[in-house]
């Protein structure tokens, strides 16, 4: 009989030890990559989503004013914005919440000498062009910026203050959209600090401006 | 470049039936026409409106002139919340009839 050696009681086939060697390799090549695209807490890109906060909104936006004129983030940021997203066509939630939206900026202006920019952006930019915005807007307060432009610019800013907005009742040519009719108010390094829907009225609306705008450390460049 | 597009493609048309004339005037008939079917609810409605809204004959002028001066969509909004708010008052009215169930 003959007795095997140690040294060849080894595996005669190679293959589940360069298999294994091969796992092995993937999960490092898995973890160094992974690492690779660590981003540490506190530092990344300005619009990340936050991992407890939720999703941060808000955006860098690119519209057409009411004069035809581009406008983007740079020219509000230092303001102190309120922004809405409406439509001209609203039957009565529309106009109510712009005349609101005129008359907190008034309050604010002349009780707290507090200036806010109001800014209202359509989600109906197929019917809202800039010349009818002008017109619907100087009924309220010519202060108010009006904001449009074509499909995909809206639904980019509207993806990115997270605004639900849906074509409804359809009749032929026209159209309801159903929205939220949310404002939301953003502080002068263009982050949203927070955002107001129907129920706020008109004082209630200029308290809860104040009241953020004081707690806020960031002062308004221009006051 | 698209936006620089659009903004010299854009109408110059301005829908006037949405701007505050109209809207008044298409409040106001709308007002006439719900004062109308409050003062007539004990007639019998015979006459369909839309989303199922029924009102007696007597306020079929005041509907027509009513559908005149607004938008078709709007009509249909503005019935729809009639109907809701008169559905709650029922609800609301009618609290004897399921006691003690």
């Amino acid at each position: 009989m003959v007795h095997r050696r140690d040294s060849t009681l080894q595996a005669q086939d190679p293959r589940p030890g360069s298999v294994l060697a091969g796992i092995g390799g993937l999960v490092l090549f898995i973890r160094h990559n992974d690492e690779k695209r660590v981003v540490l807490k506190g530092e990344g890109e300005k619009y990340e989503r936050s991992a407890n906060k939720g999703p941060i909104i808000g955006g860098p936006l690119s519209l057409i004013d009411t004069e035809g004129q581009i406008v983007t983030e740079k020219n509000l940021i230092g303001n102190w914005v309120l922004l809405y997203f409406g439509y001209t066509s609203s039957p009565d939630v529309g106009p109510a919440e712009v005349r609101k939206m005129a008359n907190t900026i008034d309050i604010l202006e002349s009780r707290q000498n507090i200036k806010v920019l109001p800014v209202f952006v359509t989600i109906d930019p197929q019917r809202d062009t800039p010349s009818h915005l002008r017109t619907y807007i100087r009924e309220f307060d010519s202060r108010i910026v009006g904001l449009t432009g074509p499909v995909a610019a809206i639904r980019q800013i509207a993806q990115e203050y997270r605004v639900f907005f849906k074509k409804i009742d359809e009749q032929g040519d026209d159209y309801l959209v159903d929205t939220s009719h949310n404002m939301y108010l953003i502080n002068p390094n263009m982050e949203v600090e927070r955002s107001f829907g129907v129920e706020y009225s008109t004082d209630e609306l200029a308290e809860a401006i104040t009241k953020e705008i004081k707690k806020s450390k960031i002062t308004n460049s221009q006051n | 470049m698209a936006l620089e597009a659009y903004s010299s493609q854009a109408a110059d048309s301005v829908h006037s039936d949405v701007l505050s004339e109209a809207r008044i005037a298409c409040y106001k008939a709308r007002d006439a026409f719900y004062a109308c079917l409050e003062k007539e609810s004990d007639k019998k409605p015979t006459e369909s409106a839309s989303v199922g809204l029924l009102y007696p004959a007597e306020c079929k002028k005041n509907r027509e002139a009513y559908v005149n001066q607004c938008r078709p969509t709007w009509v249909k909004h503005f019935d729809r919340q009639y109907c809701a708010k008169k559905r709650v008052q029922r609800l609301l009215d009618d609290n004897e009839s399921r006691r003690g169930v």
